[in-house]
């Protein structure tokens, strides 16, 4: 019961502490008449009667204050009254808040919009089961001249020797890129697609389910199997208006028939978002080229067996790989075979960039808090005898600071809320505009990053006003009094303050510069198309 | 005259919650209370009871309610709520204990 009580009054005081404080009044004004009236009945006079319980009533406001300081929420009651004085402090120099709140929207927003998108490509998940048991399989040329990146397309007829000889991965999918002309049964418009043929385990490798009818099977992953097509959600909504009648029709594909069997699920975009349909593996191909261990045209991608680690099953298929290349020795067929991770193969090229990227926001916002210290700081030497005249009337060093690092929250806040919506449009334009940005269909504002930069905004407030705020309510009230009516300039140490910040601030320029200079280099590696990265592949 | 910094440390809750036991009373009813019983000894400054009382009020053990005075005024009345009855007799034992505890060491010294 008790603390049911306890709950309604703090209820109370937080709802009605403005009637609270009418009642307190109240009570206490009912105490003063109440001893006046006994005065009287003493045989006071009024005037005597009323200076005598005045008297002994001592101070009613400091009663007062200290009846309210026992109440709940003085704490909120004390942020809130900060934050009130704060925005008049700011309105009172609407340049300096301007200038302060545009410089952190700059720095929060740019933060903000580089990690949605790091969260978005590097950090989330693949849309998978268990997306950290796939790993991709590639090739390897030991030839140094020959290898490229070190990661080679696979020929089909080594990934379907892999498949069959070794027994180390849980199973093993390929992959290979293929185009079409799409049309209708009746020869409507015919569009070119962008098609996977994929070998029919696939689905089950990634852990996926089709949203409408079934997968390939494996007698349709054969050179002569059945012509049957899966179609992407994308081009099933925009084609066929999503209208699931379409299973089991045809649709002309370079002018063969395939059937429709099966829809994947919405937002499956896999290898990537221009994929517009899946056919069967084998029949992307000849049958010269099915078997050939030189034709290096797919990708593999594999799912770890329990219990045993990506390098020894990769041991095993480079093992065969080698058999394979003995046999062939006349032919272009790679010694090895070398893995890496799913989510290192999907992110390789942009891995490092954003790295780059991230940490040069970084440092953007670091130098926006300086910024904005800076400018405190200059503005807490103008404010020097304000503060030292509040100081000398007995404000606390504390209420000084607390109300100081209000100010610098309201400017971070302010910042922070404009940063977020340059931040959305940023993030948008950035996710549309970087070209090759894998994964860019999963870059989104959402929760997390809003309490990542409700966080960026409360570090901010703390980096850009705890120093001013030290130094502006520091010792020598005094002196700061004296001072004030004969000179203009800080103090010495304040000078030497501020000259620290700007020699931080220009090495963290220095630092950006560099950063960005790496920053375009990157880019432009990544930027560059693919032949010419890795002018080996094939 | 005893100032309130005179009473022992944490009587004061103990004297408004006794004198509240009975029926409900305003602040300067209170006051009156305890000055009269005390024999004028105690004598409870406004400065202590009102925050005293307020803080009384958060903890739950005592609730306020406006009624009219006798004379016809409105005024804040304080009343024991159940858990500030049991607080009053954990209060009034431990009172016991440690005065019955200075009384041995004062008579017997």
């Amino acid at each position: 019961m008790r603390w049911f009580e306890q709950f309604r009054m703090a209820m109370s005081m937080l709802f009605r502490r403005k009637q609270e404080s009418a009642q307190l009044s109240d009570e206490l004004q009912f105490h003063l008449e109440q001893q006046i009236a006994e005065n009287l009945a003493r045989g006071m006079t009024p005037i005597e009667a009323r200076n005598a319980a005045l008297r002994s009533f001592g101070n009613p406001t400091l009663v007062r204050d200290e009846a309210r300081s026992t109440w709940s929420w003085g704490w909120l009651e004390k942020f809130m009254r900060d934050l009130r004085y704060g925005t008049r402090t700011l309105l009172r120099s609407p340049g300096f808040t301007l200038v302060s709140i545009l410089v952190m929207a700059l720095g929060i927003g740019a933060t903000t919009s580089l990690f949605t998108i790091v969260r978005a490509v590097l950090l989330k998940p693949l849309p998978f089961v268990d997306s950290a048991n796939l790993v991709m399989v590639y090739e390897h040329f030991r030839d140094p001249n020959n290898s490229g990146d070190g990661f080679n397309y696979v020929a089909a007829g080594d990934f379907r020797n892999w498949r069959e000889q070794t027994h180390g991965f849980e199973d093993m999918a390929a992959i290979r890129g293929y185009g079409y002309n799409l049309t209708g049964e009746h020869s409507e418009l015919p569009e070119v697609v962008l098609a996977e043929g994929v070998s029919w385990n696939l689905l089950s490798v990634l852990g996926v389910q089709p949203a409408l009818g079934r997968g390939f099977t494996a007698e349709e992953d054969q050179l002569e199997g059945n012509h049957v097509a899966m179609l992407t959600w994308s081009v099933f909504q925009r084609r066929f208006s999503g209208d699931p009648s379409i299973l089991g029709k045809q649709i002309h594909l370079d002018t063969n028939a395939f059937t429709v069997i099966g829809v994947l699920p919405a937002g499956f975009e896999y290898p990537d978002s221009r994929i517009q349909l899946w056919v069967p593996y084998a029949q992307t191909f000849t049958k010269q080229m099915y078997d050939a261990p030189d034709m290096h045209q797919s990708r593999v991608i594999a799912r770890l067996r329990q219990g045993v680690s990506a390098e020894v099953a990769t041991k095993e298929v480079s093992a065969l790989q080698y058999r394979i290349y003995q046999a062939n020795a006349s032919k272009p067929v790679a010694e090895d075979a070398v893995f890496r991770p799913l989510i290192d193969d999907v992110v390789r090229d942009v891995k490092t960039p954003l790295i780059v990227l991230l940490s040069a926001v970084g440092c953007m916002l670091l130098i926006a808090c300086l910024n904005v210290s800076n400018l405190l700081v200059a503005r807490g030497a103008a404010r020097r005898k304000e503060v030292a005249v509040r100081g000398a009337l007995g404000g606390s060093r504390l209420t000084l600071i607390r109300e100081q690092m209000a100010e610098s929250l309201l400017i971070c806040f302010a910042g922070g809320s404009l940063g977020l919506l340059l931040s959305l449009l940023a993030t948008r334009w950035l996710a549309d505009h970087w070209t090759n940005l894998p994964r860019a269909a999963s870059v989104e504002i959402d929760g997390s990053v809003l309490a990542f930069s409700i966080g960026l905004v409360f570090l901010a407030a703390i980096l850009a006003g705890l120093l001013p705020a030290i130094s502006s309510t520091g010792k020598g009230v005094l002196a700061a009094l004296q001072e004030s009516s004969r000179s203009i300039g800080g103090s010495v140490s304040r000078v030497s303050l501020r000259k620290i910040m700007l020699a931080v601030e220009v090495a963290l320029t220095v630092v950006l510069l560099f950063a960005a200079g790496c920053c375009s280099r990157a880019f432009c590696i990544c930027e560059r198309p693919i032949w010419a990265a890795s002018p080996t592949t094939s | 005259m005893g100032k309130p910094s005179d009473l022992v440390q944490g009587t004061l809750d103990l004297l408004i919650l006794k004198t509240i036991s009975l029926e409900p009373k305003h602040g300067w009813a209170i006051a009156k209370r305890i000055q009269q019983i005390s024999n004028e000894v105690l004598q409870v400054q406004q400065g202590s009871l009102y925050p005293a009382l307020h803080r009384l009020e958060q903890q739950g053990w005592i609730r306020a309610k406006w009624s009219e005075t006798e004379t016809g005024r409105q005024a804040k009345f304080y009343a024991l709520t159940a858990a500030g009855r049991t607080q009053l007799e954990r209060e009034l034992e431990s009172w016991s204990r440690l005065s019955s505890a200075i009384n041995l060491v004062v008579e017997g010294a």
